[in-house]
């Protein structure tokens, strides 16, 4: 029985493929005997490859297996350090409209037979590529950073999800500065909950580190010195049923910073 | 090294004078020149020989229609991809180096192999 899930935001930059990335990866790390799919639809804008550091073997795409140039199973990249993780890319040189809803739905239907989890990163926006993110999900994870912006547009991508029966998404809040949340000049976890009223997934410390392994290709989850790989390492246990309570935000070096003002006062 | 030997002659070559950005894909039906760069993410396909005379990051397939003599060439050569005829190489992963030379890509013994231009 497979799992179909758009991890999805509304807003652009809160780490939609960075996350798919790593709960894909994640997922496939912690269960050898699960085959594990990522669809990239952000056709024209595609990213997903660069992350997982597989842009240099891409020939077909899924506008290619929906047109008919190719199989589904030429167009799957297997990753290079997961034999169980396959990315299925985005087109570079078309738009969202190369793919409909119903193409979605079909190709979808075909990767059941071979993957327990179908991963679909969905692009930013309420569009056409939002559409056919969501078209053959059957559940649905909505990223957001702690920002008013962000936030509005996770409710409003939830309202939308809800009205295509996308019930109960689950949700997860990136890039979290915690320095900033205890000064109060960034929104609280439970200011976030309270609005959205969704079931929290997971919280994920802003991390310098992620930055580093996004442009390595080398998701964070894989790194067992990021906190950003351990959030993201929760997340995925709690997706595959675990109890794991959520991390402590506070920096590992607060102690020494502590130390340091005190010596500074 | 000269690109026209006897099977290489390249004669009415397309010329393209602008820089190939991502998620541009161009098709040539006969030899081409771009006097730009083609970024990663672009796609140049030709039914004949591709010569870059700036930056190449991106794919580029010559010889489309199973031309296996043709080439490509660029100044700064880092291609994510080249294809010639039906046969592919691609970057190393991870490596993001290039020569501080120009070099082209040719078939040799039914294999994409990658030269310096002299």
């Amino acid at each position: 029985m497979s799992e179909v899930i758009v991890i999805t935001s509304g807003k652009g930059g809160v780490g939609k493929t960075t996350t798919t990335a790593n709960i894909g990866t994640g997922l496939a790390s912690i269960d050898a005997t699960k085959k594990v799919v990522l669809i990239d639809t952000d056709i024209g804008l595609r990213n997903l490859d660069l992350v997982l550091g597989l842009e240099n073997r891409i020939v077909y795409d899924i506008v290619d297996i929906v047109q008919g140039n190719c199989k589904i199973r030429q167009a799957l990249i297997r990753d290079k350090k997961n034999e169980n993780l396959f990315l299925l890319p985005a087109a570079q040189t078309k738009d969202k409209s190369a793919v409909s809803e119903a193409q979605m739905q079909e190709l979808i239907k075909n990767l059941r037979e071979e993957f327990d989890y179908i991963i679909i990163d969905c692009p930013a926006g309420i569009e056409q590529g939002f559409k056919n993110a969501i078209a053959a999900a059957e559940k649905a994870i909505v990223v957001t950073t702690p920002e008013i912006g962000p936030v509005r547009d996770a409710d409003r991508i939830i309202g939308l999800l809800e009205a295509n029966g996308l019930m109960q998404p689950k949700l997860i809040i990136n890039r979290v500065k915690q320095n900033l949340v205890k000064q109060g000049d960034m929104m609280e976890i439970i200011d976030i909950l309270e609005i959205l009223a969704v079931d929290l997934l997971g919280v994920v410390p802003e991390d310098e580190s992620i930055v580093a392994s996004t442009n390595r290709g080398e998701p964070a989850v894989l790194d067992q010195n990021s906190r950003a790989g351990q959030a993201y390492r929760n997340i995925v246990n709690r997706m595959a049923g675990a109890n794991i309570p959520l991390m402590d935000m506070e920096e590992r070096n607060s102690f020494w910073k502590k130390f340091k003002g005190f010596l500074s006062k | 090294m000269n690109f026209c030997n006897d099977k290489k002659i390249a004669n009415n070559a397309y010329l393209y004078e602008k820089t190939v950005r991502s998620g541009q894909s161009l098709y040539f039906t006969n030899n081409v020149i771009i006097l730009g760069d083609v970024n990663a993410g672009a796609i140049i396909e030709a039914e004949g020989n591709i010569i870059i005379t700036g930056k190449l990051s991106g794919t580029v397939h010559a010889g489309v229609k199973g031309n296996l003599d043709a080439i490509v060439y660029a100044r700064e050569f880092a291609p994510a991809q080249v294809r010639i005829a039906n046969l592919i190489v691609r970057k190393d992963d991870g490596d993001n180096s290039y020569a501080n030379y120009p070099e082209y890509a040719m078939i040799s013994e039914d294999q994409i192999i990658i030269k310096k231009y002299i």
